[in-house]
């Protein structure tokens, strides 16, 4: 008999939640719901997606670092940044658009 | 997986691994996880239970709560009461108290190494105990209140206003700018004056008759005054606001004046004041009349008959008597230097151990950081390249509570916070960083920051709401109740409270490694099993602080007993303590997810290693969320198992558990299996009235 409680593919929504879909102002726009109950009689538990704590923390030190962009140009529509990081995602243009670490002054 | 009703094979609804922790839903949480568990390990190996060690208790000797603990070099242990007891807990964790502070205790405490001397606030002083190790060992000197009143040398004080500058910068009007340690006495400062001014029986409000000063310090402890010639009368000086509200009036009797000297005149309480207010000379935020019964003294001015320049001193005390009564403290780096940092109310204090015997001002730093007014620091640490300051909001009435807080984080360079997050949740307590995440509870929940925008609600700590509770609750979580030990967040929840629901005791937060999920559950209770305040003759039941040291860790308690005497002690978790006295588990409710339908729970059966000496193992049921049906027997020595039948079965709603004891035991008792066999009687109809099962 299988038993649902055991099985532990119910983690793996944590890499997506952590870099798509958990922002600090909405919350967790992944999450899933537990779906309406189906009639059938279950042998386990009903279980819900384990959320890290770690995840979320790493995703807002990501998305929110503490080191503001450091030099912007009075009138100009882009600021210059110096970026230390150790990874960066950069757009098609070349423009850092997502930054792990932080933005050296 | 599902199964279908024509599925005629016996449910067995399993518990095999633990790792999900205790859920804050009675039905649904993470995989593998439970609804209550008390005194078991289910984190460092998931697949199992264990019970763990209990708390004993080392003393009893003690006349307060311990709120803050340190340890020495050597390895001695010191903690300081609420009630300002300070006590030496020696290697073998036997409980001495040293001395007694001038007031009740602050929840802070700071060895500092070099110096080997240990800085202990109490309400409005810090006192100073070393050294511990070295110097003259075994007899350490207790410097009372070593940290008291210290007088103003800002030109606010003691220069006269420059109506051409705009500025405090006239005339000094004593020496007390050119003393190079702190003053805490007027035999220090010799004065300026030169002049004198007639005191007269009765003052008006205007700008000649009011001495007008800008303070750098507070609360005002006194301020000494120099009498040129005392007369005869007796002397009353009255401190007004800048809207002259009266904020003290003292008087001394002539007999106890003395001419040619300064006369203290001390307020008997902290005055509050504004500090470093914007201030316009003659329209500053403070002054104080002088008046005598009889018109015939002076006081020492600078200008003649010019009450405005009269020499005085301003004294303030060293911390802030606050309405929570602490004073956390921690050490600090920062680019500007090393700080002993104190919460002073609604200021952040610091010292960089300038001069333990006097230090000036600016080496004792009252108020190195303005918070909200208002605000009181219940809570320090460091993270990364801040410290971060807690504040509450804190009533006199316990049960009408502000709802208030935030966290200050400074990098120790500023004159202001660097950046703050509000808490309108609630006060953050306890506020601790572990693995550089910063944790505190508000309002029966945990919370997290580690570097974002906003602060992360972790789980619930006890409570979400306490609708229904039929009470105020006012629930105070001490600055030093989290800590850290075996790489897990130790939650001493709570320091005290009137809600009877809750459960006092050392809850667990964390992982065993990175694969398995964050947990939670109520892992030490008090070695004496009390857990809930008014309940069962216990009142003020108290947990002072919590702290670990490696594989030590210090719970210190108190409560008043059914007879009405109060006891204070100190329990320890070590690697001596046996296991836990009491230890419980209980599961998920199951329902299959047809909670219409009925079912038949028959057998119960508890899975465990050879069954050691000295525990007793009782397993219980609960049908449809009533009463609890117990086990009558319990597993002999070397059993593995114990099976219980269910009886009557029928249930919509079925739970388990077990309650279990020991007593003698030295090694845990280790259970591996959990199972309860359902019924699933596919053939009964599925919708019926309850009343009909």
């Amino acid at each position: 008999m299988n038993n649902e409680n055991n099985e532990t593919f119910k983690n793996a929504p944590n890499m997506s939640l952590m870099f798509t879909m958990y922002s600090t102002t909405f919350g967790n726009g992944a999450f899933q719901l537990l779906p309406p109950p189906t009639g059938n009689m279950e042998d386990g538990f009903p279980s819900i997606p384990y959320l890290s704590l770690e995840a979320i923390i790493y995703q807002q030190q990501s998305s929110n670092p503490l080191s503001a962009p450091s030099t912007v140009l009075a009138g100009a529509s882009a600021g210059q940044q110096v970026i230390g990081s150790t990874q960066t995602a950069n757009d098609a243009t070349g423009i850092p658009r997502y930054i792990i670490g932080n933005q050296a002054k | 997986m599902a199964k279908g009703f024509k599925n005629e094979e016996r449910y067995k609804i399993h518990n095999q691994y633990f790792e999900g922790g205790v859920s804050i839903d009675p039905k649904i949480g993470v995989a593998n996880s439970f609804y209550q568990s008390q005194g078991l390990d289910f984190r460092s190996v998931p697949s199992q239970l264990s019970v763990l060690p209990g708390a004993r208790t080392v003393a009893i000797n003690l006349q307060d709560t311990i709120t803050a603990m340190v340890q020495d070099v050597n390895g001695v242990r010191y903690g300081v009461g609420d009630g300002g007891g300070f006590y030496r807990i020696n290697t073998s964790n036997v409980v001495s108290k040293v001395a007694q502070l001038d007031s009740n205790g602050a929840a802070g405490l700071y060895y500092n190494q070099v110096t080997d001397q240990i800085y202990i606030p109490s309400q409005t002083t810090v006192s100073l105990y070393g050294q511990v190790t070295s110097g003259n060992p075994g007899n350490p000197t207790f410097r009372s209140a070593q940290f008291g009143k210290s007088a103003s040398t800002a030109p606010g004080c003691v220069n006269l206003f420059d109506l051409s500058s705009g500025y405090y910068a006239g005339l000094s009007r004593n020496n007390s700018q050119s003393i190079t340690t702190g003053i805490t006495s007027t035999s220090q400062v010799t004065t300026n004056a030169t002049q004198t001014y007639a005191l007269k029986t009765t003052y008006a409000e205007n700008v000649v008759e009011g001495c007008y000063f800008s303070p750098d310090i507070e609360p005002f402890y006194s301020i000494a005054v120099y009498i040129a010639a005392k007369g005869t009368g007796n002397w009353t000086l009255t401190l007004h606001d800048s809207v002259n509200n009266q904020l003290a009036a003292q008087t001394i009797t002539n007999a106890n004046l003395t001419s040619g000297a300064y006369n203290e005149f001390v307020f008997g309480k902290q005055i509050r004041a504004l500090v470093n207010a914007a201030q316009t000379g003659k329209n500053s935020s403070y002054h104080f009349h002088l008046t005598s019964t009889v018109a015939d003294g002076t006081v020492g001015t600078i200008n003649s008959s010019d009450f405005t320049s009269t020499d005085f001193l301003l004294f303030a005390y060293r911390l802030v008597q606050t309405n929570n009564g602490w004073h956390p403290t921690a050490f600090f780096n920062s680019a500007s230097g090393s700080f002993l940092c104190i919460g002073n109310g609604p200021y952040l204090s610091t010292y960089n151990f300038g001069n333990d015997t006097n230090p000036l001002n600016s080496m004792w730093n009252r108020h190195a950081l303005t918070l909200n007014l208002g605000h009181e620091v219940c809570g320090l640490t460091t993270n990364n390249q801040y410290l971060v300051i807690a504040t509450e909001k804190r009533s006199t009435t316990a049960n009408r509570n502000f709802q208030e807080g935030a966290l200050y984080f400074w990098d120790g360079t500023t004159a202001q916070p660097n950046f703050k997050i509000d808490i309108p949740m609630g006060a953050p307590y306890g506020v601790y960083t572990f693995n550089n995440v910063t944790y505190f509870c508000v309002g029966g929940s945990l919370y997290a920051w580690s570097g974002g925008q906003t602060v992360i609600k972790v789980r619930k700590l006890a409570y979400q709401n306490t609708d229904y509770l039929g009470a105020v609750d006012s629930t105070i979580i001490n600055p030093n109740m989290l800590t850290s030990r075996y790489s897990l967040l130790m939650i001493g929840y709570p320091s005290t409270t009137t809600n009877v629901n809750i459960n006092y005791g050392v809850w667990s937060w964390g992982t065993v490694e990175l694969s398995f999920p964050n947990s939670y559950g109520y892992s030490y209770s008090l070695a004496n099993n009390i857990q809930n305040n008014n309940t069962g003759g216990i009142t003020n039941l108290k947990i002072g602080s919590v702290y670990n040291f490696v594989d030590t860790m210090y719970i210190n308690w108190s409560y008043t007993d059914a007879g009405g005497i109060t006891r204070y002690g100190v329990d320890v978790v070590d690697n001596f303590s046996t296991p836990a006295t009491t230890f419980n588990w209980q599961s998920l409710i199951y329902d299959g997810t047809v909670i219409y339908k009925t079912k038949i729970g028959t057998r119960y059966k508890i899975k465990f290693n050879s069954f050691p000496a000295g525990y007793t193992l009782t397993p219980y049921y609960i049908l449809d969320r009533g009463t609890p049906v117990y086990a009558t027997n319990t597993p002999k020595v070397g059993d593995t198992d114990i099976l219980m039948e269910v009886t009557p079965g029928r249930f919509k709603e079925i739970q388990w558990g077990f309650t279990g004891t020991s007593s003698g035991a030295t090694q845990p008792l280790i259970i591996s299996g959990i199972t309860m066999e359902i019924e699933p009687i596919p053939d009964e109809v599925d919708l019926r009235k309850d009343s009909q099962s």
